[in-house]
């Protein structure tokens, strides 16, 4: 289980999170939801180490180290591979350095996206750079999976059916922190949402507890965040006085 | 016998024969430098000995020879640039995990922290070890060509 604990972030002196408590159980699948700045990057970033924080972060109880840190793995729109690096090249790198490396599971992705193996990552386009990313994450064998806007520039149809594809190959002690803007595309996908908001958690609550609320993912974050319908009425009516 | 991969030693699809190769050519640079600069200095040294009227031969020991330290002395500064060289390398290596993507994320995922400084530094390293031992090695040439070539009367004491 990683638990976080009392997490704050500074930057200078501007505070981007504030008190952050979460537990992500072996297999959930989590959204991280929130506005643009809310702080959802910089929990992921905090988790994996990249980023100095104080507060606790804790994998099965233990702090995150070089020994651990390989559990993670971390698909992010601010690229993580090696640009001049083929498919290929970062299949051997990573099956060299993550023993869990699944070389199966990759190819299969590849296939899926129908991305080349043996040109420099560098030539790809945005989107399949982004697909990219997401399959070298899943591809590590890591039990915690992060992915941080992991579709930004990708259609609508590639989004839909690798969501489908992501539910099919995940194995039950897989756990996925999924941040992203696109939420009615993930509803269906996630079993839990975490909502931030200016540094802090707003909203913690699993599918089944909006189910049997009756209302949907959308309707929750609406409700947690405020969100006031005429917000548009209102703009439209300011900008046309 | 296992053929040593250089990739390992380079960040992973770095182009490391084309920099190498450029590394290569400063080294070869480096030694040539040394090599004119000494001889340049050995010169100026060597014709202000007691030469006869001709400046076919040396005549006397009455004025001697700069010792060989401050003869060879300004050529080590090829090697320092180089080593500058090396150290700037070691530096763009370094950067090239932030460049066009954050590969750091991943090297800060491995196991191994060696793995990061390794990358980044074993090649700039090995080139300013073969740069000193180039150097030692012009040296001791220049040492015994001293040694061999200035008259023993205008030897400095």
């Amino acid at each position: 289980m990683l638990e976080i604990n009392k997490l704050n972030k500074r930057f200078g002196a501007k505070q981007v999170l504030y008190d952050i408590d979460l537990k992500l159980q072996p297999g959930e699948i989590v959204g991280l939801f929130g506005e643009n700045g809310a702080g959802k990057t910089t929990l992921m970033k905090c988790i994996l180490g990249l980023l100095r924080y104080d507060g606790t972060v804790r994998l099965d109880g233990e702090p995150i180290t070089r020994k651990n840190i390989g559990r993670f793995a971390f698909a992010t729109s601010e690229h993580s591979f090696f640009p001049d690096l083929s498919a290929k090249g970062h299949a051997e790198f990573f099956a060299d350095h993550f023993g869990t490396f699944r070389q199966k599971r990759f190819d299969g992705l590849m296939d899926f996206f129908a991305l080349p193996k043996s040109k420099a990552i560098r030539s790809f386009s945005t989107g399949q750079q982004n697909q990219f990313e997401v399959v070298l994450a899943l591809s590590q064998g890591a039990d915690y999976i992060f992915m941080d806007e992991p579709f930004a520039g990708n259609d609508v149809f590639n989004r839909e059916d690798f969501y489908k594809v992501l539910v099919g190959i995940l194995e039950p002690t897989e756990t996925v922190l999924l941040s992203t803007h696109l939420i009615e595309e993930v509803s269906d996908f996630v079993g839990r949402a975490v909502l931030i908001h200016r540094g802090r958690i707003v909203g913690d609550s699993t599918a089944d507890e909006l189910d049997s609320k009756g209302i949907t993912l959308m309707d929750y974050i609406k409700e947690t965040y405020n969100y006031r319908a005429d917000r548009v009425a209102r703009a439209l009516d300011s900008i046309n006085e | 016998m296992k053929r040593l991969d250089i990739s390992r030693f380079y960040p992973p699809g770095y182009d490391y024969g084309r920099w190498n190769g450029y590394a290569a050519m400063a080294l070869a640079v480096c030694g040539m430098a040394q090599i004119i600069l000494y001889s340049s200095a050995f010169s100026s040294a060597y014709g202000q000995l007691d030469w006869n009227w001709d400046h076919t031969r040396i005549v006397s020991g009455r004025i001697k020879m700069a010792p060989f330290a401050d003869v060879a002395g300004g050529c080590w500064a090829p090697l320092v640039i180089f080593a500058l060289y090396c150290v700037l390398w070691a530096v763009l290596l370094r950067l090239y995990f932030s460049q066009y993507s954050n590969s750091i994320y991943i090297m800060r995922r491995l196991s191994s922290n060696r793995e990061l400084a390794v990358r980044c530094l074993a090649g700039p390293a090995a080139f300013a070890l073969c740069a000193l031992a180039l150097s030692l090695i012009l040296m001791l040439f220049f040492r015994l060509y001293y040694n061999a070539v200035v008259p023993d009367m205008c030897k400095p004491l």
